[in-house]
Order: C-alpha cells, then sequence, then structure tokens
C-alpha cells in the first residue's frame, strides 16, 4: 500500500511520513465500490473523448491536401496516374472517406494501428520503439522542474521580499523567458563543444555498444543536457506558480496557529503550507504532462533523441497519416489519463475533495 | 514562590521603522502561577498585539521597543516557550486548524515536536487529550479532518493542542467570540476547569465582559495601547474607577432587562498614532474636565490591588 502511495503522490515527496500514511489511506478508498464506479465511468468517458478527438483528427487530416501516395511518388520521382492509383488501392486511400474513417476506428479498438507506408513497419512496434526514450526523456524533465519547482517557489514565498526572493525570481524570469530551442543550443554550445563534458545528442553513444550499468550511465550522461533544457520552462512555470499559491496560504489562520504551536518554520512551510498550496501546481502539471508531445518535438530535434516527438515531425512532413493518427491518438490518451491522475492526486492530498 | 509567572515591565511596542510610533505604551502587568487574568477593552486597544508579542509572533512591521518580560524568573524568550509552556488558542477556531491534516496529525506532531514522543506514544496522549478537551468519540475524532468538525468541536480541539505539552501558560485570545452562546459557555466552563485540574495560568482576551464575570480572577482593562485600570474581578465590577470602565461595564447587555437601546460609548477609540493631548479617554468621557484635556493621569494604586489612571481618582 506504501509503495502505491509513494507512486501517486510524487509531486507531495516532502510531505511527512504521518501525511503519507494518511494519504495511504485515502489511496485506499479508491478501491472502495463508490470509486470503483467513479473510475469505471470516468473511463467510460475517457474512451469517448479519445475516440471523439480520433474522428476530428481523421476529418481534419483529410481536408489537407495530399496524402501519402503523393509524398511518395513525388520522392520516387514519378508522377504516374498509374503508379499513384496502385499506391492509393494498396493502403486503401482510393475508398471515399466514411469508409476509410469506419476502417480507422475498428482498426483503433483492436489496437490494430495498421503500417507505415513510409517506414515500410508497423506503427504500433514504430510507437513502441520510440515511446520509452520519449518517457524518460519527459519524466526526467518533470520530476526536475516539479522537484526544482516546489523547492524554489516555497523558499521565494518564505523570503517574500527579500534578497533571496529577489535572486530566485530574477533567475526564474531568464528561465521562462529564454525560448527552449535557444536554450538547447547555448547547452551544447558550452556543454559539449568547448567543455565536451557532455554529448551533444542522441541517446547513446553509437561507437561502443555498453551493456548493463555502463549502458544506464551512457544514456544518463546523454540526457542530461536535453532533460535541463526542457526542465528549465517548466521549472519557472513552476515556481512562479507556487510562490504565488504559497504566499496566499502562509497568511493564513492555520499557519500563524502552526507557528504558536512551536512547530519550525521549515516544517511550517514544506509541510502545513505546501500541502495546501499543491493544487495549482498539480493542474498545471497534469497539462503539461498531458500535452508533452507538443514540447517533445523541438527538445528531441534540437538534441535528436530519438523519440516520439521527432516521429511525429517527420510523419507530417511525409504525409505519412497512419503514424500521424495514431500518434495523436497516443496524445489524446495521455491528455485524458493525465487528466484523471490529477483527479486522483486531488483527492489523495485533500481531503475535503471526494470522488463522485 | 511568590514569584509570578509572567511578568512584564514598562512594554512598548512600536513599528519597527520608527519607534516613537507605539501601538501598546508602558504596559506593566503580572500573572500568577494559576491565575486568570482578562484582558478587556475595545478592538484597537493593544490586546491583541500584546499577546502576539508575548508569543514572539507581532507582524512584520511591529517589534517590542522597550520593556523587560520575564516567564518564570528568567527573561522570557518566546521560540523556546511557544507550543511548549505558553498555549495559544485564537478568536476563529474555523480556521486555526489545517484543513488538509487528521486531528490526530496536529495533536500529535505538537507533542513530538516538543516532547519527543514516538508515533504511537503521542497517539494515546492525543486521545487522553481529546477526552480532556470532552470531546465525545475521541477514537474516532482523532482520524477527522477538522472540516467535519463543528466550531465548538474544532475550538476544543485547538485547546487540545495549547495544553498538550502541559504548559504553564495559555494565551486565550478571545476564545469565544465566534462561538454561539450555548458553546462559549461550554467553552469557558472548560478553560476554567482545566485551570482547575492542571493549574494553567489563562491570560484571557476578551471584550466580553460577562465572560470575564464568570471566569476571571484579576481583570486588566486597556485603552488606546495603555493600562487605565485594573483590579480583582469583584472590586472591578463592585466599584469600577475609571469612567471608561463604568462605560463598558454599562454598555453590557442585560438579560431579563427590558432595554429600550443598549447604552454606548459615544464617539470613537483614537487612532493610537494620533492621540489627543491628556488622557486618550477624554473627548470621550462625560466627566472630563480642563485638567484631563492638559495631561495625562498616570497610573495610580487607589485600593490595594485596584489601580487606575484617571485625574478623578488620583489620591
Amino acid at each position: 500500500m506504501k509503495k502505491r502511495t509513494k507512486k501517486l503522490s510524487s509531486v507531495g515527496s516532502a510531505l511527512s511520513a504521518e501525511s503519507t500514511e494518511r494519504a495511504g489511506k485515502k489511496v485506499w478508498l479508491l478501491f472502495s465500490k463508490r470509486s470503483a464506479c467513479f473510475l469505471a465511468r470516468r473511463l467510460a468517458l475517457a474512451l469517448l473523448i479519445v475516440l471523439g478527438i480520433a474522428v476530428c483528427n481523421f476529418v481534419l487530416l483529410h481536408m489537407a491536401p495530399g496524402d501519402a501516395a503523393d509524398a511518395l511518388a513525388g520522392e520516387a520521382g514519378a508522377g504516374d496516374p498509374a503508379y499513384l492509383a496502385i499506391l492509393r488501392a494498396r493502403f486503401g486511400l482510393d475508398q471515399p472517406l466514411p469508409v476509410q474513417l469506419w476502417h480507422f476506428l475498428l482498426r483503433l479498438v483492436t489496437f490494430d494501428l495498421g503500417y507505415s507506408s513510409r517506414y515500410g513497419q508497423s506503427v504500433a512496434s514504430l510507437i513502441l520503439e520510440r515511446l520509452p526514450a520519449t518517457l524518460l526523456l519527459m519524466g526526467t524533465a518533470m520530476t526536475l522542474a516539479v522537484i526544482g519547482g516546489i523547492v524554489l517557489g516555497v523558499t521565494a514565498a518564505r523570503f517574500a521580499g527579500r534578497a533571496v526572493d529577489r535572486v530566485i525570481s530574477l533567475i526564474v524570469l531568464l528561465l521562462y523567458g529564454t525560448p527552449m530551442f535557444w536554450s538547447g543550443l547555448m547547452l551544447i554550445l558550452l556543454f559539449s563543444v568547448r567543455l565536451d563534458w557532455l554529448p551533444a545528442g542522441g541517446m547513446y553513444d553509437m561507437r561502443v555498444r555498453a551493456t548493463g550499468l555502463a549502458h544506464v550511465l551512457d544514456i544518463g550522461q546523454h540526457l542530461i543536457l536535453p532533460a535541463a533544457t526542457q526542465a528549465c520552462f517548466f521549472l519557472a512555470v513552476y515556481t512562479r506558480l507556487l510562490r504565488a499559491s504559497m504566499l496566499e496560504v502562509l497568511g493564513l489562520d492555520h499557519i500563524r496557529f502552526a507557528r504558536a504551536k512551536g512547530m519550525p518554520e521549515r516544517r511550517i512551510a514544506f509541510v502545513h503550507a505546501l500541502r495546501n498550496a499543491l493544487p495549482p501546481l498539480i493542474t498545471m502539471v497534469g497539462m503539461n504532462v498531458g500535452t508533452f508531445l507538443g514540447g517533445a518535438v523541438l527538445g528531441e530535434t534540437v538534441f535528436s533523441w530519438p523519440g516520439i516527438g521527432r516521429l511525429m515531425f517527420d510523419a507530417v512532413f511525409q504525409r505519412d497519416i497512419n503514424l500521424l493518427l495514431s500518434i495523436l491518438v497516443l496524445s489524446s490518451v495521455f491528455v485524458v489519463l493525465a487528466n484523471l491522475v490529477v483527479d486522483i492526486l486531488y483527492v489523495v492530498i485533500n481531503p475535503a475533495v471526494e470522488l463522485r | 514562590m511568590n514569584q509570578p509567572l509572567l511578568s512584564v515591565a514598562g512594554l512598548d511596542i512600536a513599528r519597527s521603522d520608527d519607534p516613537t510610533r507605539r501601538v501598546v505604551r508602558n504596559l506593566s502587568f503580572d500573572i500568577a502561577r494559576g491565575e486568570i487574568l482578562a484582558v478587556v477593552g475595545e478592538s484597537g486597544c493593544g490586546k491583541t498585539v500584546t499577546s502576539l508579542a508575548l508569543t514572539g509572533l507581532l507582524p512584520d512591521g511591529l517589534a517590542i521597543a522597550a520593556g523587560t518580560l520575564a516567564f518564570d524568573g528568567a527573561p522570557l524568550r518566546p521560540a523556546e516557550l511557544r507550543g511548549r509552556r505558553i498555549g495559544m488558542i485564537f478568536q476563529d477556531p474555523m480556521s486555526a486548524l489545517n484543513p488538509m491534516f487528521t486531528i490526530g496529525d496536529q495533536i500529535t506532531e505538537v507533542l513530538r515536536a516538543h516532547l519527543g514522543l514516538r508515533r504511537a506514544a503521542a497517539r494515546a496522549r492525543a486521545l487522553e487529550l481529546l477526552a480532556l478537551v470532552r470531546l465525545p468519540d475521541p477514537a474516532r475524532i482523532i482520524d477527522t479532518y477538522p472540516t467535519r468538525l463543528s466550531g465548538g468541536q474544532r475550538q476544543r480541539v485547538v485547546i487540545a493542542i495549547a495544553i498538550a505539552c502541559n504548559p504553564d501558560l495559555v494565551i486565550a485570545d478571545e476564545p469565544t467570540t465566534a462561538l454561539d452562546p450555548t458553546i462559549q459557555a461550554q467553552i469557558m466552563a472548560l478553560l476554567a476547569g482545566l485551570r482547575e485540574t492542571l493549574g494553567i495560568a489563562i491570560m484571557l482576551i476578551t471584550h466580553n465582559l460577562g465572560l470575564v464575570a464568570q471566569a476571571a480572577d484579576r481583570v486588566m482593562v486597556m485603552y488606546a495601547g495603555r493600562k487605565v485600570e485594573e483590579a480583582p474581578v469583584e472590586p472591578l465590577f463592585a466599584r469600577p474607577l475609571h469612567p471608561y470602565t463604568r462605560r463598558l461595564l454599562a454598555a453590557t447587555p442585560h438579560p431579563g432587562h427590558a432595554q429600550s437601546r443598549l447604552a454606548e460609548i459615544p464617539g470613537l477609540v483614537p487612532s493610537v498614532f494620533d492621540l489627543p493631548p491628556g488622557c486618550p479617554f477624554a473627548p470621550r468621557c462625560d466627566v472630563a474636565e480642563a485638567r484631563c484635556h492638559g495631561s495625562e493621569p498616570a497610573l495610580a494604586s487607589v485600593y490595594a490591588g485596584h489601580f487606575a489612571a484617571c485625574h478623578f481618582v488620583a489620591p
């Protein structure tokens, strides 16, 4: 039970042992009959939303001029209408649109994502191949941003108006205002080109096929720069958000009472106040995690990280509709799941919120 | 053993950027062990600020400008005493408890921080405390969140936290103002009972003179940052010396007596930063004469243990 709690409240890692245990009890409540109903309803709703988004995506993509046959034929340098017709027939592109949509949805519910005309590989295996890299990068970046945001935000709020707060606010403003692609390139210039401490791109060293621990370390080394780059922007957002939220909470009566109880200031800030100040942060993190694919495109391109973001980017230009649609559906699944997790987290940290 | 528990002498509380702008002026008082001292006066007279100064919780911008504070014979160190030997009860129980933590968490953290109790021992003691403040079914309440409790129940929890470490002094800042009258009486009876059983001294800040008459041993009346009268409770109610105290008593509603209109004190409380010359109460006083506007009367001992700051009663 404890383990599950830890996983769910990773944002609240600074919470005290007792509150973690309490949260554990709340998590346990999630498995009651009423919560089961709630989850079932939410999941059914999520399924509908994903299907709706899939239909929208399908229609939008088919409104754009050009299809995979055009792109393939164009690259082959053969605009022969007969060849195009063969290609279209092979990929089912000659069928009327509603039929294509019907086939697409049918495949979707059976998890048969189809075949990428471009990579000559099944879409599912392509995505599965690339997904771990993106999850690793995004997970690391988000964890860094959340932990950093909590520490900096709480510290800034504790010393609001003083030098520490000013310095943090200035740093955060710089991070917030710097475009990700630029800071990424500058980090590469500094740490890879000038200092030669870290690799400039990729996920592992192609020259040596490391195994075991060496492999992990290798990936870790490649991970530092892209993760830091992606984390910077979010860290800035979270710090500002949490500082504002903390300032509001620190003025409340129960914080004064906690002081009257003789609790140490650090505990008051990181336990008493933080837990009250977390909801806006959780909402924001949920939104960012849900839409991480958008950010992944940029970050993965700058650092040539072999993830979903670049796959999606290439799919757009190659009119690889099957692949693109599948990635978009995956993305909508992430958005919906992130929202569900956020709702559950609210319940875990706030006893006044109940699942309904 | 005649040494007072808390001794305040010549306390000035002023703006930290300008020590001449004082909100509390030359305040001296003692609290004996096990005594209930009531501090009364209108809003803004310095009651609450004084209590915050005693616990080192003055808001930013205010600081102690002068005075000596002693607790149990040693200089007062609020940070060390807070929560251990000095407990505090605030006015609004609805907002004093953290909504995110259970009642048990909020009590045990005090016990664990100050008394070093282990988790199980702290929980057992918390259950005892909940029973001590006469909350029904402590075993259930200990695991609930504050939102599930009524105002009176929450104030009992606040009291349980305030007395958790067996303090010598509890400062209760309008502990019943936010509650309805039946609950007020229950909470006051509880506080008085705790004084009997545990020997805790209580500094009761209030503007409810009914409570004062019922529970206090001694009364200190404050006006515009200054002590204007101090006496044991019976003499104060029997023969109030300061015109302000008389008007305060006259303004207390008496149930059962048909009153067309509640007596009030005319005028407004002067700003502590802009006091009139002479006696600060003179502009509102119905017996004031020329000398009252000329010089501020000093606090004088009129009878044994009965002090007042008024030109008319000065010996």
